[in-house]
């Protein structure tokens, strides 16, 4: 191997070991940034699940008339699915900007550069965390007992969280450079919404447009971390598709990491 | 209490800035429109040139030197010269695009002091966010919390919002904090400081036992009187070169030649 690239390919490894290890940096600046965001409102952060849940409500309603199946099951479903999925959105649309937004500190001191995506998806976790409470409001209401299943929860949570961090890292690292990209992400998420199986079960679709949406990678993603939830234990093709997408990802978002690490403050 | 020997040694570093903002830093003008770039732009501060479409500048050209533990540098030159890359490259924010740097220690850089200020937060969040931006442990910020705060003289106002604080009083909590953290080399652009003429002296006792703390400082100033203060030894810039390194007193003489030369060329012919 070229010794540039040997050392630049050291040296992005170095980063992703220290920025996940001094985990205090991104663990207070996440909390300090929530905190700040929310200061001096009562319901702070539960604002957003308020809103959530209202949006559940009546898209459960709503879609489940329009699309004749059963409220019951239908509802939860939204309501879960569209906590991931709002998760998953808010995860690369600020991953994007990690860096950008970071500007400031970057040009300040060296940190590694996987502290300031460590940070967006902890800020984006703990988000995540107080709007799945609704959720839980939800399954009481229509009934759904936790089973067996949420004991996978840590894990594809983890799996979510680790997919999460592929697609933030490449997403950042293009966008410093190419300031187009963020935009492009965010317009490209309201097509992508109606792509991926938010709002609809993927086996009320027929056979051909089925194969299309299957082709979408955030496809087997969300439905992983929200199966669990309602009592489904995701099935062999959904996990083994979601490995391949982490494995796959990483590389690529690993290789982009290692040709532009080096690059990013000069791209700010 | 000592620092551990810290160093720095720049083997032929350049830096070439790649500017965006002239060209097209968007995807749209890459795909669309290769190739076009403004054209005949005079070179003003350091080198431009235009490379596959792209221009860049050199900001940094060939600069080679050693520092050790006990090295106080002044970094010297005109607006332009390289001196804030100089020192972000120190610090290991720019990798050189040619040669290489090798930086041993802790290094704390103080480009801001401000950094991490959470305004609508306690003074005590500011103390514990900044501390762990400077490294501090958890332990050492609980610790050495009242000593900043009795410093700034702020007394019950650490638990006050940040922003309800006067600005001088903002910059006198972050220089507190800031100099209550140790590093081997301390980076700075400008001499760090604090507020109005009653705090200064304070300010000064406390900055110079900071510096005491490291082992190797290094700071940008277009003061000579602060280079001879804080510094026994400088370097001299120039169009990101470098001109210079010795002993403050010698680089300061060839420092002042240099501002009168481009001073007398560049002022209109006396009437």
């Amino acid at each position: 191997m070229d010794p540039v690239i040997r050392r630049q390919f050291a040296r992005a490894v170095e980063d992703l070991r220290s920025g996940t290890c001094t985990w205090r940096i991104w663990f207070v600046l996440g909390l300090a940034e929530v905190r700040q965001r929310y200061r001096r409102s009562r319901l702070g952060p539960f604002w957003v699940t308020v809103a959530v849940g209202l949006q559940a409500l009546v898209m459960g309603y709503l879609l489940s008339y329009l699309f004749q199946v059963d409220v019951n099951r239908h509802l939860p479903f939204i309501c879960v699915s569209l906590v991931t999925w709002t998760f998953i959105v808010s995860a690369v649309n600020e991953g994007a900007n990690s860096f950008i937004v970071m500007y400031n500190l970057i040009l300040q001191v060296k940190r590694p550069l996987w502290t300031y995506v460590m940070l967006t998806l902890w800020r984006n976790a703990i988000v995540y965390a107080h709007t799945i409470i609704v959720f839980f409001a939800v399954a009481i209401v229509f009934g759904i007992r936790p089973s067996a299943t949420y004991l996978v929860l840590p894990v594809v949570l983890g799996i979510l969280l680790l997919n999460m961090g592929w697609i933030a890292l490449a997403a950042g690292l293009v966008s410093t450079r190419y300031r187009d990209v963020p935009l492009l992400i965010s317009s490209l998420f309201n097509v992508l919404v109606w792509l991926t199986p938010v709002f609809y079960q993927i086996d009320m679709l027929g056979a051909r447009t089925r194969f299309l949406i299957e082709l979408n990678p955030l496809t087997p993603l969300l439905e992983l971390a929200r199966a669990p939830y309602l009592n489904i234990f995701p099935s062999a093709s959904t996990w083994l598709s979601c490995l391949g997408i982490s494995v796959f990802g990483w590389l690529f978002a690993f290789g982009l990491f290692v040709r532009a690490r080096a690059r990013i403050p000069y791209w700010l | 209490m000592a620092a551990p020997a810290g160093r720095i040694v720049f083997d032929h570093a350049s830096v070439d800035f790649p500017i965006f903002d002239v060209s097209a830093r968007s995807l749209r003008r890459q795909l669309l429109l290769p190739g076009l770039v403004s054209r005949g732009t005079p070179s003003v501060g350091g080198n431009m040139r235009r490379n596959r479409g792209l221009i860049t500048v050199k900001a940094l050209d060939d600069v080679s030197f050693a520092l050790q533990d006990g090295d106080r540098v002044a970094v010297l030159g005109h607006n332009g010269a390289g001196k804030t890359t100089l020192l972000r490259v120190a610090t290991g924010i720019y990798e050189p695009t040619a040669g290489d740097v090798m930086v041993q220690g802790r290094v704390m850089p103080l480009f801001n002091i401000l950094e991490g200020m959470v305004p609508d937060g306690p003074g005590t969040e500011m103390v514990k966010v900044r501390g762990t931006l400077l490294g501090m442990t958890a332990a050492e910020i609980e610790e050495k919390t009242p000593e900043i705060a009795e410093f700034c003289d702020l007394g019950e106002y650490i638990h006050m919002p940040v922003r309800t604080y006067s600005a001088g009083m903002q910059v006198r909590l972050a220089f507190a904090i800031t100099t209550a953290a140790a590093s081997d080399i301390l980076i700075m652009d400008e001499v760090i400081g604090a507020g109005d003429a009653a705090f200064f002296e304070r300010a000064q006792v406390r900055l110079r036992a900071f510096v005491d703390r490291a082992s190797v400082l290094m700071v940008a100033t277009h003061s000579p009187d602060v280079a001879r203060q804080w510094c026994n030894k400088a370097i001299l810039l120039e169009h990101g070169r470098l001109l210079e390194i010795g002993p403050v007193d010698s680089v300061i003489r060839s420092y002042e030649r240099l501002v009168r030369i481009t001073s007398a060329a560049g002022a209109p012919a006396a009437p």
